[in-house]
This record gives C-alpha cells, sequence and structure tokens, in this order.
C-alpha cells in the first residue's frame, strides 16, 4: 500500500475507473455494432442507418449464408493462412540466425555487420525502386513477392539479438563442452531460453503479414494468389459507385450493407478470438524486452 | 580491422560467418540493391530502356516537384499529419499506461486491458471501412451532430476533417496495444522509490512527476526516436485507403503522391526523385532526434 | 453564309457517317441479322490438345459479376466456345475500380496477358506507339489466320479506315457494330415520377425547372440527397453537363473533347463548364446534391441509396430503371423511376452532344507480345465473327435467352423483362459482354418499351458535337496528349469536385484555368485538332 485513502483519492480513482470503462467501450463498440448488424433484418438495416447497441430483430443469418459461399473468401483465407505461416517462418529463421551470430562476441566483425544492417532501418530506396527490384527479379505475380521483400526486419533484429546477448555465457559454455555445435547451440539453448522474446517477434511479424495488402495490390494481378485483405479491400472500400450499378439482383442490392458486416465479421473473428489467449504471450515479452531499454 | 584477422577470425568460426550469410544476403538484394534504383530519379526513366537506355536530366524531377502544383501541399499535410499524430496519438497510449496503473483491481484492469487490446488486431482495411461508415452523412458522426443541433454533412468527403478523422483512428487502433511497452515500464520501477518518496512528503501528484515520470523517461524517449523515424512514412497505407480527391488537400502526402504519380501514372525518374526527397528528409529528422536527444539526456538510439 | 452551311453539313453528315456501318435503316440491320442467323460460317475446332490463352478485361460496367456469375470464367459463351474450338480462356480482371493502376502494373510488369480487352481505353499513347515499344502484335501480320474478321471489315470502307493507323498498323482489333440507328442514347436522366405526381408538377425540362423539384423535393418531401452525382463531380451519360453545351465523358471516348464549329475544344476551358460547376455548386450549397457524392465509398452502393428512396433525379443507363423500380417497390410500393429530358438552358433547346452508341467503338481488343502462340490467338478472335460467334455473342443460348422468331433472333422475356437484373447484364453473362469482340448488334439492350422511352434523349440531341470515332492520333500526337491529359484530367476532377463542393470559392475559377493552360491544355487541343485536320484530308 502506497498510499493512504483519502476522499480526493477515493473521486480519483472512481473517475479513473469511469474513464477507463469509456475507453474499453469505445474499442469495443464499433466491432459490437458490426456483430449486431450482421444479423440484423436487412430491409430495417439499409433504412435505418445509425448506431448499435442491439441487433435489430427478426434476427437474419442470411448474410453469412451468402459469405461463406462466396469463394474469394476461401480463396483469401488459404493464401493469407499461406503468407502468415511463410512469411514468419522465413522470418525467425532469418532472425534467429542472425541474431545469434551477432551476439557471439566471438564474431569479430560484429559492429560493423550491425551497422550495415542497421543502416538499412534510417534510410531505403523507396516504392518506386523496391517495387522495380521485385519486378526485375521476375517475382511477379507470384507468392514469393509478398513473402520476400518483407521476410527480414532489422528492427526485429536487434530486439532479438539483445535478447539473446542477455543470456548467461555459461550456457553456451556448457553446452560446447557437451561437443553441440552451433546449430545446436542455437536450437537447444539459446531460443527455448528467450522464448518470450521469440515468441513475440514470431507475433508482430504474423499479424503484419495477416494485416498486409499493399504488397499485394502492387505486385499481384493474379487473383487467386490474393490475401484475404485484398478480397475485403474490394468488397468493403472500392465498392463505390461505379461497380455494380446495373444488373444487381434484388435480393442482393437489399443484402449489400448486410453482407458488408457480415464479410467484417467473417474476416475478423479468427484473430479476435485468439488474441486474448496470445496476449499474455506478448505482454511477457515485451516486457522482458522492454526492462533491456 | 585488417583482413588477416578476420580470415583467422573465419577459420575459427566458419559456421558463424555461414550462418549470417543468407541475412546478409537478403539485405544487400532487397535493402541496398533498391538504392542503386535511386540513379532513376536523376533520369527521364523509360522502362524499355531501362537504366542505361535512360536520359540522364540530373536534377530535373526534383526541380519539377519542388516548383510543381503539389510540392507544398505533399510537404505540408505531410508534416503536420505527422505533427499532429506525435502530439495527440503519442501520449496517448502514456496516459492510459498511467490511468491502468492505478486501478488496483486486476479482474477490471484485466477487462480493460484485453478490450483494449482489440482494436489493434483489426486488420486496416475493416478499420477504415468502418470509418468510412461512421463519417458519411449518415452516420454515427452526423447524428450526434445532428441531436446536439448542428448541421450534420458528411465528413468523409470533408477535408477540414481529415486529419482529426485520421488521428482519432490512430490513437483508437494503439492506445491499447502501444500502452504495453509503457505498463511494462511502469511496473520496473521500484516500490522503494515510491515509499522514500512517500516519506519526503511527496503528494500523488509530485510522485508522478518525481517518480514515475522519470522512471519510463528513456522508454519514452526510445519510442518517440522510433517515430520519428517514421514520420515520414506516416502510415501511408491508410491514407491511400481513406482519402479521394475530395480531400486531396488535407489528405495526400508525399508517399501517396508517390504512388499516385509512380504507379498509377508510370512516371517513374519523377515518383522516385520525390521518393528520394522523402527518405532523405526521413534520415534527417531521425539523426537530429537522436543527436538532441543524445545531447539532454543522454538516451540515445545510436 | 454558304461557306458555313456546308460546314455544318458536312459535320452533320460526317457525324451521321460514323454511325452508319452497313446500314441505313433497321430493315437492313435486320436482313444482315437474319443472313447471320442461318449460320453459314460456322465455329471451327482450333486444337485437339487443349490450350490456355490468358485475357485481361476489366469488370467495370459489367453488371453479371458479382451477382450472375463469379468471375468472367464463369461467362456460357466462353465455355461453350471452349468446347467447340479446344481453347480454354483464363480471365484476369484487375480489381473492382483500380483498373487504371492495374493497367499500369500490367505494363509494368513486362508480362502481358495474351488478349487484351480495352487496351486503347488505357493506355496513354498511340497505337503505333504500342507497336513500337513491343507490346502489341501488329494486327496485320496477322490477318491471314482470320478470314471471317477480314471479310466483315472489309464490308464496308468505313470500317476499314477505321482500324487502320496513319502508318499504316493495325494495332486492334475492333468491335464493329452491325448497324445502329443514328442517335441511339442509351444513358440520361432519370426521375422519380411518382414524387412528380405527388408534388403535381410537370416534367421538368429547364435547369430552372429541375431545380424548383429538387428544392421541392427536399423541403416538402424531406429527402436527404435529392440529386446524385457521380464521384467526379459529372454525371453519367453527360445527362446533366449536356444541357451546357459540352460533354465530359461518352460511351467510348473518355475524355472531355467534342466538337464545336469544326474545332475541337476542351470542355474545362469552355464558359458553358463554369455555368456547370457554377449551378451545381449553388445546388450542392443548398442541400439538393447528395453530400457523400466525392467519397470513394458511399454509404452503401449508390443503388443502395437510390432504391431506399432518399435520391429523386440522377443519371443512368435507361436499363436499369425496371430493376431500381422492382427494387424500390419493396420498400415503398409507389415508387417508380421514369426516363427524364436531358435539363437544357431554355426550353426547346437541342442538345449538340448526347451518349450516342451510334459512335463506333474504335477497338475492343489487342494481342500482346508475349503471346505463346498469336496466330491461335487470332483463329480463336476470329472464331467470334463466323455466323455462328456472332449468334452466341450477340444472342447467347437458344430458348434461354433467345429464339427465333420468323428466321430472326429475337430476346426473350428473360433478358428483356427480368424483375431482377438489366438485359445488358444478363447478356454479359450469357452472351458475352458489350466491348468484347465480334460483330456487335447495335441496340441489344433496348426493348422496344425503352425505346419508345428513351426517344426523348434521342429528340433532344442532334450529335452535332461528337468527335468521328475514326479520328485518331498519329504517334506524335499522341505523346503530347497522353503525356499531358493524365496531369490535366486529374487535376479538373480535383478541382470541380472542389468548386461543388465549395471547398474552393468561384472567385478562383479564373486561376483553375490559367493552371489548365499552364499545364498545356491547349497544346493538347493542337494534338487533338492536327488529327481531326488529317481525318478531314483523308
Amino acid at each position: 500500500m502506497r498510499l493512504r485513502d483519502s476522499r480526493l483519492r477515493r473521486i480519483f480513482v472512481v473517475v479513473n475507473a469511469i474513464l477507463l470503462a469509456l475507453i474499453g467501450f469505445c474499442c469495443l463498440a464499433p466491432m459490437l455494432n458490426v456483430l449486431w448488424c450482421s444479423i440484423s433484418d436487412p430491409i430495417a438495416l439499409t433504412r435505418d442507418q445509425g448506431f448499435r447497441l442491439l441487433p435489430i430483430f427478426p434476427l437474419n443469418f442470411s448474410g453469412y449464408e451468402t459469405v461463406l459461399g462466396y469463394r474469394n473468401i476461401a480463396i483469401g483465407y488459404m493464401n493469407t493462412l499461406i503468407y502468415v505461416v511463410l512469411g514468419t517462418a522465413l522470418n525467425l529463421v532469418l532472425t534467429t540466425l542472425a541474431a545469434y551470430v551477432l551476439s557471439r562476441k566471438r564474431f569479430a566483425p560484429r559492429n560493423r555487420v550491425m551497422l550495415f544492417l542497421a543502416f538499412t532501418m534510417l534510410f531505403n530506396g523507396g516504392m518506386i525502386p523496391n517495387y522495380m527490384l521485385v519486378r526485375n527479379l521476375g517475382l511477379l505475380d507470384h507468392y514469393a513477392a509478398v513473402l520476400l521483400p518483407s521476410a527480414f526486419s532489422v528492427f526485429n533484429l536487434v530486439i532479438m539479438r539483445t535478447s539473446f546477448a542477455e543470456i548467461p555465457d555459461s550456457l553456451e559454455e556448457s553446452a560446447r563442452l557437451d561437443g553441440a555445435n552451433e546449430l545446436q547451440i542455437l536450437v537447444r539453448i539459446i531460443i527455448p531460453v528467450s522464448k518470450a522474446t521469440v515468441a513475440v517477434i514470431a507475433l508482430f511479424v504474423a499479424i503484419a503479414f495477416w494485416n498486409s495488402w499493399f504488397t499485394a495490390s502492387i505486385y499481384l494481378q493474379d487473383r487467386d494468389k490474393w490475401p484475404l485483405q485484398m478480397f475485403l479491400r474490394e468488397i468493403l472500400i472500392t465498392t463505390s459507385q461505379r461497380s455494380l450499378s446495373s444488373g444487381v439482383r434484388m435480393n442482393t442490392v437489399v443484402q449489400q450493407t448486410l453482407v458488408k458486416y457480415c464479410t467484417i465479421m467473417v474476416a475478423t473473428v479468427p484473430i479476435l478470438c485468439i488474441y486474448p489467449f496470445v496476449q499474455k504471450y506478448f505482454v511477457k515479452g515485451v516486457m522482458l524486452g522492454s526492462i533491456k531499454g | 580491422m585488417k583482413p588477416e584477422r578476420i580470415l583467422l577470425n573465419y577459420k575459427k568460426n566458419k559456421v558463424l560467418y555461414w550462418m549470417i550469410l543468407p541475412v546478409i544476403t537478403y539485405v544487400c538484394i532487397f535493402n541496398y540493391l533498391p538504392m542503386f534504383g535511386l540513379t532513376m530519379a536523376f533520369q527521364n526513366y523509360s522502362l524499355t530502356g531501362g537504366i542505361f537506355g535512360s536520359k540522364w536530366i540530373w536534377f530535373d524531377n526534383f526541380k519539377d516537384f519542388f516548383q510543381g502544383l503539389y510540392f507544398q501541399r505533399t510537404l505540408n499535410n505531410t508534416l503536420l499529419i505527422s505533427f499532429y499524430t506525435l502530439l495527440f496519438a503519442f501520449p496517448a497510449p502514456i496516459i492510459f499506461a498511467l490511468m491502468l496503473n492505478e486501478v488496483r483491481h486486476t479482474g477490471f484492469k484485466k477487462i480493460v486491458q484485453t478490450v483494449s487490446y482489440m482494436p489493434h488486431f483489426i486488420s486496416m482495411i475493416v478499420v477504415v471501412s468502418l470509418i468510412n461508415d461512421f463519417t458519411n452523412s449518415n452516420g454515427v458522426i452526423a447524428s450526434i451532430v445532428a441531436t446536439l443541433g448542428g448541421t450534420p454533412r458528411s465528413y468523409a468527403t470533408d477535408p477540414a476533417s481529415f486529419r482529426t478523422v485520421f488521428v482519432i483512428s490512430e490513437i483508437w487502433q494503439q492506445i491499447g496495444f502501444n500502452s504495453i511497452i509503457y505498463l511494462a515500464a511502469l511496473s520496473g520501477i521500484s516500490e522503494e522509490l515510491y515509499e522514500a518518496a512517500e516519506l519526503d512528503g511527496a503528494g500523488r501528484i509530485a510522485q508522478l512527476f518525481h517518480v514515475t515520470l522519470p522512471g519510463i523517461a528513456s522508454t519514452i524517449i526510445i519510442m518517440f526516436i522510433l517515430r520519428c523515424g517514421a514520420l515520414m512514412t506516416v502510415n501511408f497505407e491508410k491514407i491511400l485507403l481513406m482519402y479521394s480527391p475530395a480531400t486531396y488537400e488535407t489528405a495526400d502526402v508525399i508517399q501517396t503522391y508517390v504512388y499516385r504519380i509512380g504507379i498509377i501514372k508510370q512516371k517513374i525518374g519523377y515518383s522516385t526523385a520525390v521518393g528520394l526527397f522523402n527518405s532523405i528528409i526521413s534520415l534527417g529528422l531521425i539523426v537530429l532526434a537522436n543527436n538532441l536527444s543524445r545531447k539532454y539526456t543522454e538516451v540515445s538510439m545510436f | 453564309m454558304a461557306k458555313r452551311v456546308l460546314a455544318i453539313l458536312l459535320i452533320g453528315l460526317l457525324a451521321l457517317s460514323s454511325c452508319v456501318a452497313l446500314a441505313d435503316t433497321a430493315e437492313d440491320r435486320d436482313a444482315i441479322i437474319r443472313e447471320k442467323a442461318k449460320l453459314t460460317t460456322k465455329v471451327e475446332r482450333l486444337t485437339e490438345e487443349p490450350v490456355t490463352l490468358t485475357l485481361w478485361a476489366d469488370t467495370k460496367n459489367n453488371g453479371a459479376v458479382g451477382t450472375l456469375m463469379e468471375k468472367l470464367d464463369d461467362m456460357e459463351m466462353l465455355k461453350a466456345m471452349e468446347e467447340k474450338t479446344g481453347v480454354r480462356i483464363e480471365c484476369i480482371t484487375p480489381p473492382v475500380g483500380e483498373d487504371e493502376t492495374a493497367f499500369s502494373l500490367m505494363l509494368a510488369s513486362g508480362k502481358y496477358p495474351d488478349i487484351i480487352i480495352g487496351f486503347h481505353n488505357y493506355y496513354a499513347y498511340s497505337g503505333d506507339t504500342a507497336i513500337e515499344e513491343g507490346i502489341i502484335v501488329n494486327i496485320n501480320d496477322l490477318l491471314d489466320y482470320a478470314p471471317n474478321y477480314k471479310a466483315a471489315m472489309e464490308a464496308s470502307e468505313f470500317r476499314t479506315k477505321s482500324v487502320i493507323t496513319d502508318e499504316g498498323n493495325i494495332p486492334y482489333i475492333a468491335m464493329p457494330i452491325v448497324a445502329d440507328e443514328p442517335g441511339l442514347n442509351v444513358g440520361g436522366p432519370i426521375i422519380r415520377k411518382d414524387l412528380l405526381a405527388k408534388l403535381g408538377m410537370d416534367m421538368p425540362t429547364t435547369y430552372d425547372e429541375l431545380h424548383t423539384f429538387l428544392t421541392r423535393c427536399k423541403e416538402e418531401l424531406g429527402l436527404k440527397r435529392p440529386m446524385a452525382l457521380d464521384s467526379n463531380g459529372a454525371s453519367k451519360y453527360d445527362g446533366l453537363t449536356a444541357g451546357f453545351g459540352f460533354h465530359l465523358k461518352n460511351i467510348c471516348t473518355t475524355h472531355a473533347f467534342y466538337m464545336e464549329d469544326n474545332k475541337i475544344t476542351y470542355a474545362p476551358l469552355t464558359d458553358g463548364y463554369y455555368e456547370y460547376v457554377s449551378t451545381m455548386a449553388q445546388w450542392y450549397s443548398e442541400g439538393l446534391i447528395d453530400p457523400d457524392f466525392a467519397s470513394v465509398v458511399t454509404f452503401d452502393d449508390g443503388v443502395a441509396m437510390i432504391t431506399s428512396g432518399e435520391c429523386a433525379y440522377s443519371t443512368d443507363h435507361s436499363g436499369i430503371v425496371g430493376m431500381y423500380n422492382s427494387v424500390g417497390k419493396t420498400l415503398n410500393p409507389d415508387f417508380e423511376f421514369g426516363i427524364a429530358p436531358i435539363p437544357v438552358r431554355n426550353a426547346g433547346d437541342k442538345v449538340h452532344i448526347g451518349s450516342s452508341s451510334g459512335a463506333t467503338c474504335y477497338s475492343a481488343a489487342a494481342i500482346s507480345t508475349t503471346c505463346a502462340n498469336p496466330e491461335l490467338a487470332m483463329r480463336y478472335i476470329d472464331q467470334w465473327f463466323t455466323d455462328e460467334g456472332f449468334m452466341m455473342a450477340n444472342y447467347g443460348v437458344e430458348g434461354v435467352t433467345y429464339e427465333m422468331v420468323d428466321g430472326m433472333p429475337t430476346y426473350t422475356d428473360f433478358v428483356m423483362n427480368n424483375p431482377d437484373m438489366d438485359s445488358v447484364a444478363i447478356l454479359s453473362a450469357y452472351a458475352t459482354p458489350v466491348t468484347w469482340f465480334s460483330e456487335y448488334v447495335g441496340c441489344r439492350d433496348i426493348s422496344d418499351a425503352t425505346r419508345e422511352v428513351t426517344g426523348i434523349w434521342d429528340e433532344q440531341n442532334d450529335s452535332v458535337g461528337v468527335i468521328p470515332g475514326a479520328v485518331t492520333l498519329n504517334s506524335a500526337e499522341k505523346e503530347t496528349y497522353g503525356d499531358l491529359y493524365s496531369e490535366i484530367s486529374s487535376y479538373v476532377e480535383e478541382m470541380t469536385v472542389r468548386f461543388i463542393m465549395g471547398l474552393e470559392p468561384l472567385e478562383n475559377y479564373p486561376t483553375f484555368v490559367e493552371q489548365l493552360r499552364a499545364l498545356g491544355a491547349e497544346e493538347a487541343i493542337g494534338a487533338y485538332q492536327s488529327a481531326y485536320d488529317r481525318y478531314l484530308s483523308r
């Protein structure tokens, strides 16, 4: 207990709690709105715009039927999974290798190499030269076009290197005495000890790949390789006056808004379900990382 | 370092050198190679001609940009949006963390925290779609304005509202997640410091300024420097999704301009020049922030 | 004086001649179709083992994608053609609304799809340049593989002239129209007739009358968005702008150049444009225009906005009225949209530029140089020009979308009177979309009932200002034009929206015009003018 309970203090605590609850509500409300809208009656939905705290009855699940039957959503999900899994794996491999080497004092050029790598955080070629590079490497319209340019980040490397460097040398030495080679030390000793940091970085990378759409938009013409976000963008954002202004089926028109909300739910619910469980890992990991400064 | 020493080091630690080779190769190809592409900025680049077949016009591209219609606007918007983001969206997680820190009821604290992380995990596309819903003339904002007696209009196409909407959405999305690191730092401040301060007669507010804030100061500064580095890129992907010709006046930043001119209009040389300008300013800012910080607070990234 | 009359006659004749391809009357046209229905030439098998060709096409005006079919590959006729020829088509479609970007990216990638539809719509330079740069193939070299197409193009001198550039190349495969009725307008203003009746008003014919109608809709009926506007500040099919004497967009051309007194003019530089912008700005400030019109996304589709009853006036394709009505009636039984005349300044004024489907669409497709088998691609396209291909492309599936009545293929009710979709969309799914390669039946989308009604637009329009589709820019001109035009048009779009929304005060309009000149508008006009002069002398 580091304070006395004065009246002022109690008022402060109450006000603080109210404000926090309000912030929490604001964070939650938009998605809640989407949830209720997605199961509301479509005709009423089109008629009364506005925020909902509760769904409009009668409940209507037809929006979900439509969206889940929509082939593109399935394709998008599959591709996003590919990008997330492969992309995270690629990142982890490259980052752990480099972090390990750069954290070993016996690696003589470590500071030089670190500088060489760190400089890229300060300066890069920019959007257009990067595009030209991907084009000239012949990667356009391949999965690699999305995976490779984001396969490694120096920022993550710095975090992981710091974490690896903290590990006492004794662990490594005893492993060497047991006859382990570099890779074995890395995989059997270093990574398990730094589990939290590795998990955090894996999480950051996975989320980045989950959300990414821009690289796909300029590098992928082939719709079969599009991540989910690209289809979402088409459905949610660029469906403007231009597109379906003719030939739209009657029930589709009325369902338009409903389908939009259902699409958002279908695309976001998985991640919303996962994140509460994973949060303890990244909280711990960030804590460890931050204490190093 | 002399090459002989490296050779010796290599012989003793061969595997290490091989282990780091993939990363070095990667960085050479994907980070340094494009830098050579910056030469396009000085050319009237044509796709069929390539680097060696295109005409060299040296600084003409830059001149066109500086004297052009859009220089002032894009630079202004880039700096203003970054500045407002820094001013409002940077402190928000800190304040939030401080507020959370005062809560002793762990259940309530956990719930608020968990809920506050949610916006961070929602993808940018969905967030922008939600923003559009809110800000068009039929949306929530308009109905609130109407009930308060004002005249509702479309905020989605209103350049005057763009920056506000953008910054608020940034705060909404990041307030929870970005507070994690500050909470972590807060938990690192030892209890004894607080007790000592209390013994010295310091009230809550004094404790805040003399114990809490200094305790997380280094974290704040490092985060700040990192933010400065991202100043010029300013989350342009989100702007790309949010803006429209009606709002270009306040929304068009340098990166979105590069996208329009480079990717859509295919003016490769010119857009590379603009992008180069952007990168140089960015570099300058981060160095400035770092050095200032080192001078005055002894905390710096490099 | 006589000279002037002659000039006007000449222009009129040229305009008309640009409309007439092979036939002068509807009977001639029907005769040609009957002849084709006899199926003298048939589709032939091209290959024993299945071959795949890639095809790039936008779905901008294709109402069938996303509703009747999930992607272009599902088109009935593509599948039918595949069965007959053995050639499979794999469609590449750009993201909705991002056609320009996707095209640029495609060009930049250096790997082009085998067949590209609408190439000339997006390519900033001339067909000759595209051939020179090695992007597309000179069709001239492939004509031997396309006897049917060759015959179709040689059927009239007009057609032949249209496709050959001044340098003797044939960059594109054209989409010739069988015959058409000059001045057939397919799009224009539409109005809520039930609201007119409710207010006891006659059909508005002038801008002032329209203004009254909209104001009353807002004040007496409480409509929030009395009039809809396109997101670039213009109106589809020039429904709103034509009355001021200029046009901004057309079906086949995408730029604001038109003809006045034998000279090419650029709309934003004219007084008429200022009148339009200031009128719209005035109306916007009065709350008569949809406040969200400029956003990339409306709160829903533009359709939902209209069918929810908030909008009383818009401009659109005439075929969509039926669809709006059937949807709108579910929410409001009185809901009824109908065709409205193009508003003019003074009652009885003629409109000189309308959207006329009479103008021949210059090109449909191009074959790229990265196509592995251009001869096969050409032969495939040629199949669509056989009689059988013609029937498939225009009429679709016998028994479903058409029936033979007295030897004349006639669209069924499924196409013409479908409550769920409009005819263009249905045909896009069962036959081929309007802008694809085949000899095209000009008025496939208009039923007799609609033709009666769209006659209103035809009466008003004398099409004098339309630039003949056969006027083409040569390489040098296209280069000037291409370089300047994209920047000018984006500037115009942005400023138009700003003026209308009141973000830019109208006093600054002269600066706007000056800036246009500084950006090179006059030179762009000059390029077009010299192309036109050359066309005249051809």
